[in-house]
């Protein structure tokens, strides 16, 4: 049985975000429903991609064709949830001071940073469900992958490629968002940039034999950079995680 | 549901994870198609369980390829990644391979490679039933002498394969492409020991499922399918059962009751089994026996006329009976009937004088046995020693036999008398013989034990009888006259004329079997069901299930399930259907009061024909509209109505249709078979990783997540002191 496999693999992709939702997300009500929100906004750009796609017919088989714009549909959406949580920031004032004034709601509307980590949270975490959760579907039966003469590391790489698009939405959600809110228009498009070449990068693995460190290594890659970037621009410093550093030991 | 699929799978290759289009789950597993293999299944009986189970989730094994006897030793002594699901060849597949492996403990499942292919040939002999066929229901069960078959072992190669329980599934593979790629690419690649070591993982494994709903017994299944826990009552096993068919040359006169002794019954059994569903060719054990039954029958039929007056007073009724290899299921029955006035089941008690059959009524009885392999050149004839004890009977008996001997000897075929002392193979006979004295003989193809070293089993195929068409153009094997059938048809001649002179007391030796008649059932039967004779003798709405039942191999003969109706399987419709065309004749345009050109119309008059004459003596007809021969100008059948006495009776156990019937009784045989869901049955070969390997992945993605978790707690805790930013002022 490769029930073992099938959760370690659900672990490395799905046990970081779950890190992530559970200390930071889950116990206050505001992030889990903009979270929610986010996700929906992701599912209708793949609902959109699914028709583009099945409109299309003629290059129904052309994978790039799909992926790129699927890769649009979703920078689009993401830019649509912005427009509307610009819109409804005023309501959800209202309504958090109408309950109890908790002012760990009013943050998250004060903080928009907070905000955009939540919403490329809720847009990763769907992203990576409906990446993986076919594949382990099939992964908890008897068998593994290879009989076909396909690399043993398929499971193993799907995994990391999904941990890693998860964690790059929540990235590119902040940096998608301040560059607007900033009117620094580079940064949406290096957003979608980067989200292209990434997505770009998986098609390497079609080809026989698959090159899962290709498209892996230049992900993580981005990832670090990205990260780096969003880390700055919500106002971390090398200086000020040295500071935490030291404080703490 | 299908576009959704496609929009989920296309979608997962959006996001650029997926390699292909393809599930992942079709990269992981090789399946076997359901049509290429067949499962070994299980079935019930009144204190046991027999045949195989996997567990519900199917058994999962490493595969390994046998293919000597110093294989299995090795898998024996020296396999090291157990369980293991073998594969083994149709010569190793022998009785005592099996237990060895089973006792090993080492094995989870076994596949059988069964293919016609000359590199893997069957067994020298291979028969899964016992070597004393039919033992517990035998008339010599408790007769000291012949007894357990002490006398003559009639089925020296049977290993009881059939009748033992096996706690994992046993299956055989068909399609020689699907073998080749279990063999090559699963196990060569991954599996084989190099120098008696077995290469690193990943291994590659079979998964093997038939998962079997009923357990335990017979008595204990019916009682659990009865009890009520829901309103929708599941079951879990089926009687064994379908129809026996039977004809009479001419009604019998309605207004008189039989006089003692008067009847002739002619009589051939109609199935068989094997250790696997749906593979039971059974030309020796059972298909030549009933192929020269209805040979009879037509013969007989063309000389109507003369037999017409004689009928009157010596009825010869023509039987085929089923379920015969579990405990004689068809012939108990019948006997059943007759004992309790309800044979023929469309005449009753309290009709005036009607010609009910009682077992007293019978006085010859002939079976036909298996009749396709002719020891020394011979058929033999067998009668019982027990009842010739009685003088009057030896004497009715020695006559039958006196008036076979030389109707064979008109028809240029050679038939002997059995040893004396021997006692009556596995035969229907016995059921009857069992609580009646009825003169009567079987007659077989072998002297001793069985001739065929096949009986009831996979490798029963047409070959084994002189069924062969080497070098015969492929447009011509339907006509072309074999060896087989010219034997079957001189069998057929020479019963014909002996039933012809015990009836009318004088010989004629016009009556021929046609030896065409008995090659186009021989091919239908035995070589490919989509032919002539079956589509003529069908309806046309079972015609058109002929043509999509997929492949070309012959229809099971194994009994199967009656749940008390009177559907048939395959066998047993093309049996009866061409018993009703050679019993009966083709009613003409004018009788019918149609032109054959309108079809509908006269298909229309031959129903109400049908359901309109009941008056007593027209009973005896049933109406049947078949599709007939192909008329080749038009390519259309335009059908016929066949007015026939041919008429089905019930062939299941009395046990299941009498209220309160005890079970301890062992009065009839209570055979049921399991039944199992529509996914119970699959065979799949796939990889298994290393276990250690799994054990690292599953640590590895923990200690993911605990750090993950660790580092979020820790940075979320001080985010002001990290993140320097202020609320907005917005």
């Amino acid at each position: 049985m490769t029930l073992m496999e099938f959760f370690g693999c659900t672990f490395i992709a799905f046990g970081p975000p779950a890190a992530l939702f559970i200390l930071t997300i889950a116990n206050e009500p505001l992030r889990v429903i903009v979270l929610i929100a986010s996700a929906f906004f992701w599912l209708l750009s793949l609902l959109l991609s699914s028709i583009w796609w099945y409109i299309v017919i003629p290059l129904r088989e052309e994978i790039a064709f799909g992926l790129v714009f699927s890769v649009i549909f979703q920078e689009i959406f993401r830019l649509l949830f912005y427009v509307l949580l610009g819109k409804a920031a005023e309501g959800l004032k209202t309504f958090c001071q109408q309950g109890e004034g908790d002012t760990n709601m009013l943050s998250l509307v004060n903080h928009r940073h907070l905000m955009a980590y939540v919403c490329g949270l809720g847009y990763g975490m769907v992203c990576g469900t409906f990446s993986l959760v076919n594949i382990l579907a099939d992964m908890a039966g008897p068998g593994t992958i290879g009989i076909y003469g396909d690399p043993q590391n398929f499971f193993l790489a799907s995994a990391f490629m999904t941990l890693c698009m998860v964690l790059l939405h929540t990235f590119w959600g902040i940096i998608f968002f301040d560059g607007f809110y900033t009117k620094k228009y580079y940064q949406p498009i290096v957003v979608v940039l980067s989200h292209l070449l990434v997505s770009c990068l998986t098609l390497l693995n079609e080809r026989q034999p698959p090159m899962y460190l290709a498209s892996i290594l230049p992900a993580y890659a981005s990832l670090v950079a990205m990260g780096i970037w969003a880390f700055t621009i919500v106002g971390g410093s090398p200086r000020s995680m040295k500071a935490y550093v030291v404080r703490e030991s | 549901m299908a576009h959704l699929s496609v929009i989920l799978a296309a979608t997962f290759l959006l996001l650029g994870v997926c390699v292909s289009a393809d599930r992942t789950h079709q990269k992981i597993y090789y399946d076997i198609s359901d049509s290429d293999f067949a499962m070994c299944y299980r079935r019930l009986n009144l204190t046991h369980e027999t045949g195989c189970s996997s567990s519900r989730k199917g058994n999962v094994g490493v595969l390994q390829f046998l293919e000597t006897p110093e294989n299995v030793t090795w898998l024996i002594q020296n396999g090291a990644h157990a369980p293991y699901v073998a594969l083994l060849t149709p010569e190793l597949f022998v009785h005592d391979v099996i237990y060895k492996l089973r006792d090993s403990g080492k094995i989870n499942g076994l596949l059988v490679i069964h293919t016609n292919l000359s590199d893997y040939l069957p067994p020298a002999s291979f028969s899964p039933d016992s070597s004393c066929p039919n033992e517990y229901n035998s008339m010599y069960s408790g007769n000291s002498t012949y007894a357990h078959c002490s006398n003559v072992t009639w089925n020296p190669d049977g290993d009881s394969l059939v009748f033992q329980r096996f706690d994992f599934p046993i299956g055989i593979l068909k399609n020689w492409t699907q073998i080749e790629f279990m063999i090559e690419n699963c196990y060569r690649k991954f599996n084989e020991p190099v120098d008696g070591v077995v290469g690193p993982y990943p291994l590659c494994a079979a998964q093997v499922k038939s998962a079997m709903d009923g357990a335990k017994d017979t008595p204990t299944c019916i009682r659990r399918s009865n009890t009520i826990t829901n309103l929708n009552p599941i079951g879990y096993c089926d009687p064994l059962g379908d129809m026996n068919s039977f004809a009479f040359i001419e009604p019998l006169n309605s207004t008189d009751t039989l006089a003692n002794e008067s009847v002739t019954l002619v009589a051939a059994r109609l199935d068989s089994f094997s250790l696997f569903f749906g593979t039971d060719p059974a030309s020796d054990s059972s298909v030549a026996g009933f192929l020269t039954l209805l040979s009879v029958v037509e013969a007989l039929s063309k000389v109507k006329d003369k037999l017409q007056t004689a009928v009157k007073d010596r009825p010869i009724l023509f039987v085929l009976f089923n379920g015969e290899a579990f405990e004689y299921i068809g012939s108990t029955r019948m006997l059943y009937e007759m004992e309790n006035n309800f044979f023929p089941g469309f005449l009753q008690e309290d009709d005036i004088g009607a010609a009910l059959i009682r077992p007293e009524h019978i006085g010859n009885f002939i079976e036909i046995g298996p009749v396709g392999i002719p020891e020394e050149d011979s058929l033999w004839l067998h009668t019982d020693p027990v009842i010739a004890a009685n003088p009057s009977i030896k004497e009715k008996t020695d006559y039958l036999v006196t008036e076979m001997k030389k109707a064979a000897t008109g028809a240029g075929l050679n038939v002997t008398s059995a040893p004396e002392v021997q006692p009556l193979p596995p035969a229907s006979f016995q059921a009857f013989l069992k609580k009646y004295s009825i003169p009567g003989f079987i007659l077989t193809d072998h002297r001793s034990h069985f001739q065929n070293k096949f009986y009831n089993s996979r490798f029963d195929t047409h070959d084994r009888i002189s069924v062969v068409y080497d070098n015969v153009p492929a447009n011509e094997t339907y006509d072309h006259i074999t060896q087989g059938a010219k034997n079957l048809a001189k069998a057929a001649t020479a019963v014909a004329r002996a039933v012809y002179a015990l009836t009318t007391n004088s010989s004629d030796d016009s009556i021929v079997a046609d030896e065409l008649t008995m090659t186009h059932m021989l091919y239908c039967f035995l070589i490919d069901h989509q032919c002539e004779l079956f589509n003529s003798s069908l309806s046309s709405a079972n015609a058109a299930l002929l043509e999509k039942h997929a492949g070309t191999d012959p229809f099971s003969t194994y009994v199967g399930i009656n749940q008390g109706g009177s559907s048939r399987n395959w066998v047993s419709i093309l049996a009866h259907g061409i018993l009703s065309r050679f019993s009966g004749e083709t009613e003409t345009e004018e009788s019918l009061n149609c032109t054959l050109t309108k079809t509908s119309e006269c298909e229309k008059k031959c129903k109400e024909k049908n359901d309109n004459d009941k008056n007593s003596y027209a009973r005896w007809f049933l109406y049947t509209w078949l599709q007939g021969p192909l008329n080749i100008t038009t390519g259309e059948r335009p059908g016929i109505c066949v007015k026939s006495t041919a008429n089905g009776s019930v062939a299941r156990s009395a046990a299941f249709d009498i209220d309160g019937y005890d079970w301890q009784s062992n009065e009839f045989p209570v055979w049921t078979e399991s039944r199992w869901s529509n996914d119970a049955m699959l065979v799949r070969v796939f990889l298994l990783p290393e276990h250690s390997y799994e054990v690292a992945l599953l640590c590895g993605g923990l200690a993911l997540t605990i750090v993950f978790f660790f580092l979020v707690c820790c940075v979320s805790k001080k985010s002001d002191a990290i993140f320097k930013s202020t609320p907005d002022s917005s």
